[in-house]
């Protein structure tokens, strides 16, 4: 199956793009400037002309949306409202069955199987370590710029915490680590994230994630249906005539992952056949996310090492054979190059914290 | 978008024109172009420049003030300091007959008395400046920067706050004056969006911003921390006497019937509210986390009170 890419203008624009330009709107910042370089009007969003064309985005507008929107908008909130408002309400048809889910390791495969549909911008990835299960964002459309990243996660945090808390009626003990420096609007974590009170949060990581209690994840629901859940997923399919729900950069993640794992063959050559496109084609989709292919594996790699530095704690001589390091001194120049610093130092960095 | 700035300005704006108008026609009237050879450039450049931007300036006045008195006399001084610049500008591309040399005696007239006219109402100004620092007292501690205020609620931001919690640390720690930071929280707030819309809840907001204001003294500081939660600052005050200012809030606040849109039910909120005293040895940083922390301590003992009265 096909993924989406950068500049497929098929994003529904009523969920993310309208409420953002809604909310941004409210707060002082005049809808065409928002739009500014997105080659839309706000006349485009008018109710007449959405109902006659419906209206898809690129996530390249959206992303050009919110970096306007962090520069015109101050006070650093409407990420957080996007969030906080995102579930159940925002989702359609999808929230009735996110909503009948049985716990929230389910609700997570539902987002991740209709990750167009959810949260288009980033994706999540879900691993298990001990008794804890890490759920691990990177971006699905490529490279983000400071702002975009910051607010894309900002956003997704609110919308995960605000389902977790809106389901569970509490907010269970989590751990947030975040891959960019500690923010100025902080006061936003303190209040919107609960920062301090039940989430711990960690800025100037290598590795953004929600670690969560693996318990908490699959703790049933009392009120849940799965019929109620079924028919809303069958009616999300009829409605479906997109013929693709996760992303290129997605696909190529979980392809490349796959592949480190069992040591296939990683050529790009290769990595094209399977996708069926010829190595220019695949080199030209990378340049449209401002990608390259030895960056990507590179940033697999490197967050594979940091995920078993940090999480397993395993050596330094477990982790270069489990990534197939030829000996640990190679490992460690690599990992320097990845992240700026060396594994012991980051090891005892993560220790003080 | 600057529409209606310009709209209630219209007649200004005309006799802005005319006295343009008048001006240039009179002067190309009575005199006659000089011959290239004599202009200099230099000159006309400058003056040139110095009219374009008194009207530059009349623009911004415009543009930046609501009508009345103030506005009135800021325009008229800007008009005639902006003719005798003119004046002097055309002159340098024309001369005058003999018979008209009057023109070039008065040019110079008009500026003196527009710089009369543009002090007095710059006096004006900082009168009427006078009376919206009054309006704006509680909310604003001597600094002002339009760019930290919060756009729901027209309250200063917590970046703003952040700011004076630096400047009233050093003074605490100087003079040995203790100072106290309140926190509020509206409880319920989500619940009440999703009953009302955010629209109302943004509304909400703005009131209860309002109602801090009127319970705290001149010397104190209301801001919006981040969504449904408020900081104020109490500058050289003790736990103790915050207290009573925060009984007097929650008692008000308890009071207020918010009606959403024109629905006549009255919605009373009812909001968590702690208050801790600094001495001045952390940073600003720490005593919003502090605060914070102090916040959800006191939410967990109120959610157990009330478990407990429920059971």
């Amino acid at each position: 199956m096909k993924g989406y890419e950068r500049y497929d203008e098929v994003l529904d624009a009523q969920q993310l793009l309208l409420s953002l330009i809604d909310l941004a709107t409210k707060r002082g910042a005049h809808p065409d400037k928002l739009l500014k370089g997105t080659k839309l009007f706000s006349s485009d969003m008018s109710k007449k002309n959405l109902a006659k064309n419906g209206l898809t985005c690129s996530a390249n507008t959206l992303l050009t949306v919110i970096e306007n929107c962090t520069k015109l908008v101050k006070g650093n909130e409407i990420s957080f409202l996007l969030g906080r408002r995102y579930f159940p309400s925002q989702l359609g048809l999808l929230g009735q069955a996110l909503m009948n889910c049985r716990h929230l390791g389910d609700m997570l495969r539902l987002c991740q199987c209709f990750q167009l549909d959810c949260f288009p911008l980033m994706s999540l990835q879900l691993k298990h370590f001990n008794k804890n299960s890490y759920l691990i964002f990177q971006s699905a459309v490529g490279k983000l710029s400071k702002n975009q990243q910051v607010f894309i996660t900002e956003f997704m945090l609110s919308a995960l915490l605000g389902a977790i808390k809106y389901r569970c009626g509490v907010l269970p003990q989590l751990t947030i680590h975040l891959d960019y420096p500690e923010v100025q609007h902080i006061e936003q974590y303190h209040t919107h994230l609960h920062m301090k009170a039940n989430i711990a949060v960690h800025f100037d990581q290598q590795i953004c994630m929600l670690t969560i209690a693996s318990e908490q994840l699959y703790l049933p629901f009392n009120d849940s249906a799965i019929s109620l859940k079924t028919v809303a997923l069958e009616q999300v399919r009829q409605l479906e005539t997109r013929p693709y729900t996760t992303s290129f950069i997605q696909q190529l993640n979980s392809y490349l992952s796959q592949g480190l794992l069992e040591k296939g063959d990683l050529s790009q050559d290769n990595c094209a056949q399977h996708f069926g496109y010829s190595s220019a084609t695949l080199k030209r989709k990378l340049a449209n996310h401002q990608l390259n292919y030895q960056g990507v594996i590179d940033a697999i790699r490197s967050q594979q090492a940091v995920f078993q530095l940090i999480v397993c704690q395993h050596s330094n001589e477990k982790i270069a054979d489990d990534l197939y390091f030829t000996d640990v001194s190679n490992f460690r120049k690599a990992f320097k190059r990845w992240t700026g610093m060396t594994p012991n130092s980051m090891r005892a960095q993560h220790c003080f914290n | 978008m600057n529409t209606p700035f310009i709209k209630p300005h219209f007649h200004l704006l005309v006799i802005l024109f005319i006295t343009l108008a008048t001006v240039i026609t009179a002067t190309f009237s009575l005199g006659e172009l000089k011959p290239s050879k004599e202009l200099d450039y230099f000159d006309a450049l400058g003056e040139g420049g110095m009219t374009v931007m008194t009207l530059v300036w009349i623009g911004f006045i415009l543009l930046s003030r609501p009508t009345g008195k103030v506005t009135n006399w800021l325009f008229s001084g800007l008009l005639l300091m902006n003719i005798s610049m003119l004046l002097d500008f055309i002159d340098e591309f024309i001369v005058y007959p003999d018979n008209s040399a009057w023109l070039t005696a008065i040019e110079s007239l008009p500026a003196p008395v527009g710089m009369i006219i543009m002090s007095i109402a710059l006096y004006q100004w900082h009168q009427e400046q006078m009376t919206i620092s009054a309006q704006l007292r509680r909310t604003e501690h001597v600094h002002r920067d339009h760019n930290l205020t919060d756009f729901i609620t027209g309250l200063y931001s917590a970046k703003y706050m952040k700011q004076q919690i630096k400047h009233q640390l050093l003074y605490s720690k100087k003079n040995n004056m203790p100072f106290t930071v309140m926190m509020l929280d509206i409880r319920q707030f989500d619940q009440f969006n999703r009953q009302y819309s955010h629209q109302q809840g943004d509304n909400l907001l703005r009131e209860i911003g309002q109602v801090i204001t009127m319970n705290i003294r001149d010397q104190d500081l209301a801001c919006r921390y981040a969504s449904d939660r408020f900081v104020v600052l109490f500058p050289n005050t003790t736990t103790t006497l915050a207290e009573v200012f925060s009984w007097h809030i929650e008692n008000s606040l308890a009071n207020v019937a918010f009606k959403v849109g024109s629905d006549q039910r009255a919605n009373y909120q009812k909001i968590t509210i702690c208050s801790k005293e600094f001495d001045g040895n952390q940073s600003d940083y720490q005593v919003l986390e502090l605060m914070s922390q102090q916040m959800d301590n006191t939410k967990i003992k109120n959610n157990k009170h009330q478990d407990k009265r429920v059971a």
